[in-house]
């Protein structure tokens, strides 16, 4: 066995994860073409979603889902900025040393836990914690089930992610800067402002891979968003993502001519979208990393 | 008192407080599942572990008996089908850095990682499922795979990455080709690692949910073999927790504290174990 060998015996692995990729894409591809050459660009024009017996009057339109994925992920990693961006600084700058242990299990154990319990989790506490601020803001027969209580449950869910991220860049700026900023006599909170001013790009890059996960997340947001199909404007209605409608229809939508098609269409502009998200996220942690070895 | 210090104190409470909300929310989030179930688990007794769920509307909640089995062997089937390729990809990448095969089978490893995981449940729904006309354990273990694939590859990588190059130039140096000095030396160097690697596999493929909405089936109250219909932990909590009747969510509850408590656990071994690692 000579070293061509190994590698001809290797190569085969990674050409079936790359042939695996490019099926993924290309089924999504082709079980999208029915609805397009039926509905056409209709269907991004067309507010409803209406499986019928009869396919003349089946009408399917994925902006209001898509646009409901966007709003909550947005609210998540807003929160999650606010959430992340604090335990970050709780943990270099105020908690003591020996006992930060304690927050990075806590946060270790919440960042692999099963997506389906935090669903559960939002379902018993968030949800009626969301109704009672909803009712007194003035809504009412509002159950709590909305985009704002996704939103809380996927910035939990991001949060543990993405203070790991901005943790590990903040421990990483050079001690020579800390020092120099201590010098000049900045109070701790001024000197966490410098140092997160510093590693800003890691900051943008974590939550963009989070805003690809928050995209992506099915089980946890269809147990709290309600999944009334409609154009999110209000964030204390409920609402539908990209990915709860395909968890709710999906297991019935054989049956309808188009139905299953549309949502794989659906799918395949949600893939587009989180991949983007993503892809910008990686090239600006890649930059973030030349930032704080000061390669610039 | 000057200006700069009033607004350092005020820095400090904004920070304290949400630090507070969010720890909050994380205890809660994993103890609250662990007390609910367990006073379910201690209600129901051991036949939560050895029956089926009960009828709806029923008194007790019955047990996750076939789940439990279901779950088990899909997720070893998913772990089997995963880590070799996995496993080999890693070395591939690691070994031969800058070809033009290890850079995409890295970028394609990584796009895999980033589909949702929903969208890998429908991609073996429309590749598998409609072509064998069922929902099976064997589809369910597919799209897990699929779920686990890239993160195996990112371990293996990592694991053989850490390894310092004088043991590989020690081992050419004896002269051992490099499919020995890969298997014989490096990989046993970081065994650590690459079972790492394996164990958060297996946390994986155990607590997703979204890739066998669709492609496992939902039987919970039977074990069908590997081309029947199947199901697992989370996919009882999810079909359970939704239901109206008080002895299924009962029931659910029960699942998620097994869930918790196994998910605590490899996580919190997972991370002790990584760490140990010295070169």
């Amino acid at each position: 066995m000579n070293r061509d060998m190994l590698r001809i015996m290797l190569s085969i692995p990674g050409v079936l994860l790359l042939s695996i990729d490019i099926l993924l894409i290309l089924v999504l591809f082709k079980e999208s073409i029915p609805v397009f050459t039926y509905e056409g660009l209709r269907i991004f024009t067309e507010f409803q979603w209406n499986a019928a017996e009869d396919p003349a009057k089946e009408v399917y339109g994925i902006i209001p889902p898509l646009v409901g994925s966007m709003y909550v992920a947005i609210l998540a990693i807003m929160f999650a900025a606010f959430f992340s961006i604090s335990l970050t600084v709780f943990i270099q700058e105020i908690f003591p040393y020996r006992a930060r242990f304690v927050i990075e299990e806590l946060i270790n154990v919440a960042s692999t836990f099963p997506t389906v319990l935090y669903g559960l989790w939002g379902l018993t506490l968030i949800v009626p914690l969301v109704r009672q601020l909803a009712v007194k803001l003035g809504y009412v027969n509002v159950t709590g089930a909305s985009i704002v209580t996704a939103g809380l449950v996927l910035s939990i869910m991001i949060a543990p992610y993405s203070t790991a991220i901005i943790k590990s860049v903040y421990a990483c700026v050079p001690l020579s800067y800390i020092e120099a900023i201590a010098s000049l006599g900045a109070t701790k909170i001024e000197r966490a402002i410098i140092v997160l001013r510093m590693i800003f790009p890691a900051i943008v890059s974590s939550l963009l891979l989070g805003f690809g996960r928050a995209v992506g997340e099915t089980t946890a947001v269809t147990l709290v968003i309600g999944n009334a199909y409609r154009l999110p404007l209000d964030p204390f209605l409920p609402a539908s993502t990209v990915t709860s409608l395909i968890a709710n229809n999906f297991g019935m939508a054989t049956y309808y001519k188009y139905e299953y098609s549309a949502l794989m269409f659906a799918a395949l502009v949600l893939l587009i979208t989180s991949s983007f998200f993503s892809y910008i996220g990686l090239r600006l942690a890649n930059r973030s990393v030349r930032i704080v070895r000061g390669e610039q | 008192m000057n200006l700069r210090s009033i607004k350092n104190e005020i820095g400090f409470l904004l920070i304290v407080l949400s630090v507070g909300v969010i720890l909050l929310a994380i205890f809660s989030l994993i103890i609250v599942p662990l007390i609910f179930g367990f006073k379910v688990i201690i209600e129901t007794g051991p036949a939560f572990f050895t029956t089926a769920p009960a009828a709806p509307g029923e008194e007790i909640p019955g047990g996750i008996y076939y789940t439990l089995i279901g779950s088990f062997v899909m997720i070893s089937l998913a772990v089997a089908i995963a880590f070799p390729i996995g496993f080999l990809t890693g070395v591939y990448i690691n070994e031969y850095p800058q070809t033009r095969l290890a850079i995409l089978a890295e970028s394609a490893s990584h796009f895999l990682s980033e589909v949702p995981s929903v969208i890998l449940g429908i991609f073996i729904y429309a590749t598998y499922v409609l072509a064998t006309k069922k929902t099976s354990l064997i589809a369910g273990a597919l799209s897990l795979s699929l779920a686990i694939l890239p993160y195996t590859v990112v371990q293996v990588r990592e694991s053989l990455r850490v390894i310092p190059f004088i043991y590989r130039e020690a081992a050419h140096s004896l002269g051992l080709p490099k499919w020995k000095t890969v298997f014989f030396v490096l990989v046993p160097m970081n065994m650590r690692g690459i079972l790492v690697g394996l164990l958060s596999a297996f946390l994986r493929a155990f607590s997703e949910t979204a890739p066998v909405l669709f492609t496992a089936g939902a039987a919970f109250y039977g074990f069908y073999g590997l081309d029947g219909p199947s199901s697992t932990l989370p996919l009882l909590v999810w079909n359970f927790a939704k239901t109206p009747y008080e002895n299924w969510q009962k029931l659910a509850w029960g699942a998620s504290s097994i869930l918790a408590l196994v998910s605590i656990s490899l996580s919190l071994i997972i991370r002790k174990a990584a760490k140990e690692v010295r070169f």
